[in-house]
């Protein structure tokens, strides 16, 4: 679903991911760990076609980012660390647009905003404008629209910062149903909790460089995430 | 007082990219070199006209009225361009509520956004009293204390004028937080001022109808901004008076600015972060075709901007205020106030350069992809070819453009007796000019955007794509003008062999531009 090989990215002179290689498979709940400043956002951009890199390859079934970036990007969704969304639109206007450039029939873009505008309790807000929303609410019209062109491949960027529990809840439950339909998700997180507990399997990334990945079990053993994690962290 | 400094200087750094500059293969290198350059051009502009300007006056025999002359067109001109950005710099800018936590007076923080603006108003000031104070200094018997006072009156200038303008942003940020369409009214309000403005100066230069030129431009010079009159020597009223009166006035003007403004500047801030509250309870589904989505987003993104409208929409406005007038008013009438014979003529060859040039002003597409600012992620990740994105955004200013064409093509088709090739330039050299600076605007944003902002209008009215899209507009404006007058080739051929020429670039950046894989 997702092959990432060799991935590298510099800002200037400074390399933030360094040779970087991850295969997400079809059913695959993928965590992307590691410290702030690691290379885990930087590494989620180029996956989404966000920024651009110069070595290495980025492959989403088959196609590469770099050069078929429309196909690529029709398959996969991308939720943001941060939602910000377009101020001057209504929820729906936005939901509407995303499904406007993903090419979603009237008929079951309908179906999916209602669906999950009630899911998330956004209906009722989705007339009003974007600029008036709480973070968490912009979060969940991310996530709606997110959604509402049923992706292959989720992609997310600290997702459960900011959601409240229920829509947290709302959220892993969504992407369970995700992977079991046979889509994937990566997502980087720093929460070792939900990562121990959702993701069947884990990257850790230490200032760009891969340190472990593979499946959850194998990788942390008999401890926890968090004192794997730590481990990690402290072997310099 | 160390605070105020501390503030201004946060300002700066954020403001000119101070801290990538020093980075040493930064790409912001090569971009603010291209508008340092753009920037010093545009100075040395300005200062050699004025010193013209000042040199005329000394042949009409009127070097006294020098510095009142440069006090009043210095302080009209930032009083019309502060208008434009006080509110994005004083009132509801981004690191506003961050200023507000911190331990310090909102007199303080008033003062440094003041001073900041101050910053960017003295160079503007300097740019007509320098040259005009150089050429009055030396064809003037002048004592050493005018002199002292008219350089240290340099730097109070832009005071008053700023204080006028920010009042008048007061007034159009407390006015719009009424309403519910907060922007819709603030452009409203905005474009009123500007109006106000407009009709002050237009009644300054018409009040000069007396026999003796000196009266005259002294009039004129008064009517446009009264508080010129100090730097006037008149009922024996020596002039150093004046000038040091003008000194302790601008001192005193800016002072209670400040500490009114500070007493209510947390509401202030508040009712200019206001966003608008309308809901659109419409519920629609319905699909629209991918273009035709970035199309509406991009206008709504730029409707929705206040900042965008007032500034990249002026041109397209001012092309149909003065259509319209034009419309009203008899083509003889304006020959003979204007004092040219052929009037007709005149105005059929040179209406599509008018057109043209205000097209050519408003150039929204040059931050429209800066605009997008933390929401770039969205197109970025979206699966849209580059090019559609450019389209829909080119789509808008040409949309803009279209409104002020039509208009204005229209009324002088209506108006003027021409050839069917003047008619030909007419219709065909403005789109040649918008196309032009609108792939122009778009390709140069494409290559130096900005998406790290705190104001809309850091992007809008001073980032490099914007000023340098301005230069190349200049330029191309200047050039037939330029052609016809030195090496005397009709200007309708000009005209014509120019617009190919623009034609053929325009083709080349936009299939160059359109290649791309990212933004």
């Amino acid at each position: 679903m997702l092959e990432i090989k060799n991935f590298s990215k510099s800002y200037g002179d400074k390399k933030v991911v360094d040779n970087l290689s991850i295969s997400v498979q079809p059913g695959d709940i993928y965590g992307f760990i590691g410290a702030n400043g690691a290379g885990k956002t930087t590494t989620i951009k180029a996956v989404v076609g966000i920024h651009d890199f110069e070595d290495g390859s980025i492959i989403i079934n088959g196609h590469s980012i770099k050069e078929e970036p429309v196909i690529c990007k029709k398959m996969m969704a991308y939720i943001p660390d941060n939602p910000d969304l377009y101020e001057h639109m209504t929820g729906l206007q936005y939901i509407n647009f995303i499904a406007d450039l993903f090419e979603i029939p009237t008929k079951i873009r309908r179906e999916r905003i209602q669906n999950y505008g009630d899911l998330f309790d956004m209906t009722e807000h989705l007339s009003g404008i974007i600029s008036s929303y709480s973070h968490g609410m912009k979060q969940r019209t991310a996530i709606i629209s997110a959604l509402v062109h049923s992706p292959k491949l989720l992609i997310l960027d600290e997702p459960f910062v900011g959601l409240d529990p229920k829509a947290t809840f709302l959220l892993k439950k969504i992407m369970h149903e995700c992977v079991s339909d046979g889509g994937a998700i990566f997502f980087s997180t720093h929460v070792l909790d939900v990562a121990e507990k959702l993701c069947n399997k884990i990257a850790i990334i230490k200032n760009g460089k891969l340190v472990a990945s593979g499946n959850t079990g194998d990788i942390k053993g008999n401890e926890s995430l968090e004192a794997f994690f730590m481990e990690v962290q402290g072997n310099e | 007082m160390s605070n105020i400094w501390i503030l201004i200087r946060a300002q700066l750094i954020n403001f000119f990219p101070i801290n990538q500059i020093r980075e040493t293969g930064n790409k912001k290198q090569s971009s603010m070199a291209i508008a340092s350059f753009g920037i010093v051009t545009l100075a040395l502009f300005c200062f050699f006209y004025n010193i013209l300007t000042a040199k005329t006056l000394v042949q009409v025999g009127q070097q006294n009225l020098i510095p009142a002359y440069m006090v009043s067109v210095s302080s009209f001109s930032i009083l019309f361009l502060t208008v434009f950005y006080s509110n994005g710099i004083l009132f509801g800018s981004r690191d506003m509520e961050i200023l507000q936590s911190l331990p310090v007076k909102s007199s303080y923080i008033i003062t440094s956004k003041f001073m900041f603006m101050y910053l960017l108003n003295f160079l503007i000031g300097l740019m007509f009293m320098l040259p005009g104070g150089i050429v009055w200094g030396l064809n003037g018997s002048l004592n050493l204390l005018q002199i002292i006072l008219y350089f240290t009156s340099i730097f109070f200038a832009p005071l008053i004028p700023m204080c006028i303008a920010a009042c008048m942003g007061l007034v159009i940020v407390v006015a719009s937080s009424f309403f519910k369409r907060k922007n819709v009214i603030s452009l409203i309000f905005s474009f009123a001022m500007l109006g106000i403005i407009g009709y002050f100066a237009l009644s300054a230069l018409q009040s000069g109808d007396e026999s003796s030129i000196g009266v005259t431009l002294a009039k004129q010079i008064t009517g446009l901004y009264p508080i010129s009159r100090l730097f006037m020597s008149y009922y024996n009223f020596p002039m150093y008076y004046g000038m040091g009166f003008y000194i302790v006035l601008s001192i005193v003007v800016f002072y209670l600015f400040v500490k009114i403004a500070s007493l209510k500047y947390g509401l202030l801030n508040t009712l200019a972060n206001t966003k608008s509250s309308y809901a659109n309870d419409k519920v629609s589904y319905e699909r629209k075709s991918v273009f035709f989505a970035l199309y509406q987003k991009e206008l709504g993104r730029f409707l929705s901007s206040y900042m965008a409208v007032l500034n990249a929409g002026l041109g397209v406005i001012l092309l149909c205020v003065f259509s319209i007038c034009f419309l009203f008013n008899s083509v003889g009438q304006i020959g003979n106030s204007a004092g040219i014979e052929n009037i007709n003529e005149y105005l059929s060859n040179l209406a599509p350069v008018f057109i043209a040039s205000m097209l050519s002003l408003s150039c929204p597409a040059a931050s429209s992809i800066s605009l997008e600012g933390k929401n770039i992620w969205i197109l970025k990740s979206s699966p849209v070819e580059i090019k559609m994105i450019l389209n829909a955004k080119i789509a808008v200013n040409l949309t803009l453009h279209l409104i002020g064409y039509m208009i204005s093509v229209s009324v002088f088709m209506l108006k003027l007796d021409m050839n069917p090739i003047q008619v030909m330039n007419l219709v065909i050299v403005p789109i040649c000019y918008s196309l032009f600076i609108t792939v122009i605007g778009i390709s140069l944003n494409k290559k130096y955007p900005n998406y790290d902002w705190d104001s809309e209008m850091i992007v809008v009215k001073q980032s490099l794509p914007v000023i340098v899209t301005g230069i190349i507009g200049m330029i191309v404006l200047i050039t037939p003008i330029f052609l016809n007058w030195v090496l005397n080739i009709p200007i309708t051929f000009v005209l014509q062999v120019v617009s190919v020429v623009l034609l053929v670039i325009t083709m080349g950046v936009y299939i160059t531009m359109s290649k791309s894989n990212f933004i």
